[in-house]
């Protein structure tokens, strides 16, 4: 059976993204702090929406800028 | 926030931050405050991370005394429990009363370690580990070749 490899979270076998995981969740971000796409990484959608969850959760605790630049 | 939809125990992590304005001997005993809250309605305590001091991404203001108050740094220390939904409302009040809070997240988590990043880094150090005792190897190997050729030099001399 094929599998999708291409997501790097299911790749390393995440169970839940942590908000507090900051140098992860930056890889996801433009240099504007935007968050990038699932289309454009390759994230599969079920880690993307969790990806989405804990880049908000780490804005809000301002461990992460909503804006930059 | 609605928590009465669920009554069996849950999981949740605390993640919070204290004001900078605490002196570094101040600390464990505000978040030893936070720490109190927990275990008053939690059996449980699974992680828990004491306050580290960081710079935050951008300021963020609190209402001290009727006046307010921005804050670029704060400790942020977080604490993974066992707690029904019931109790969490209980610990929020708690936590907004609290004047050392500077700002909170209740989140559910799961109990295994959700940190990857640290997991990465180990897998780096167990590589490196693999390495140092391959180059201990080689070193034991080359060891008594020398010894021999010590000897042997020794009684060419004699």
């Amino acid at each position: 059976m094929k599998t999708n490899t291409q997501c790097y979270f299911t790749a390393n076998n995440v169970k839940l993204i942590d908000y507090k995981d900051v140098d992860i969740l930056k890889k996801f971000l433009t240099p504007h702090a935007r968050m990038i796409a699932g289309r454009r990484t390759g994230v599969c959608a079920k880690h993307q929406r969790q990806l989405a969850g804990a880049i908000k959760r780490a804005r809000f605790m301002g461990l992460l800028p909503f804006v930059a630049k | 926030m609605n928590h009465n939809e669920h009554t069996e125990p849950r999981i949740y992590e605390l993640g919070y931050h204290l004001v900078p304005t605490l002196a570094d001997g101040q600390i464990p005993e505000a978040s030893g405050a936070v720490r109190g809250m927990i275990e008053r309605i939690s059996k449980d305590i699974i992680a828990e991370e004491l306050p580290v001091f960081i710079d935050l991404a951008y300021q963020i203001v609190k209402t001290i005394d009727h006046k307010n108050k921005r804050f670029d740094e704060a400790y942020f220390g977080w604490i993974k429990f066992e707690a029904s939904p019931v109790a969490i409302s209980e610990l929020e009040e708690g936590l907004k009363k609290d004047e050392n809070v500077l700002r909170y997240i209740i989140v559910k988590t799961v109990r295994e370690n959700t940190f990857i990043a640290k997991k990465f880094a180990s897998t780096k150090v167990r590589a490196s580990e693999e390495e140092v005792v391959a180059a201990v190897e080689e070193t034991a190997v080359v060891a008594p070749v020398e010894d021999a050729l010590d000897k042997a030099i020794e009684e060419l001399v004699a």
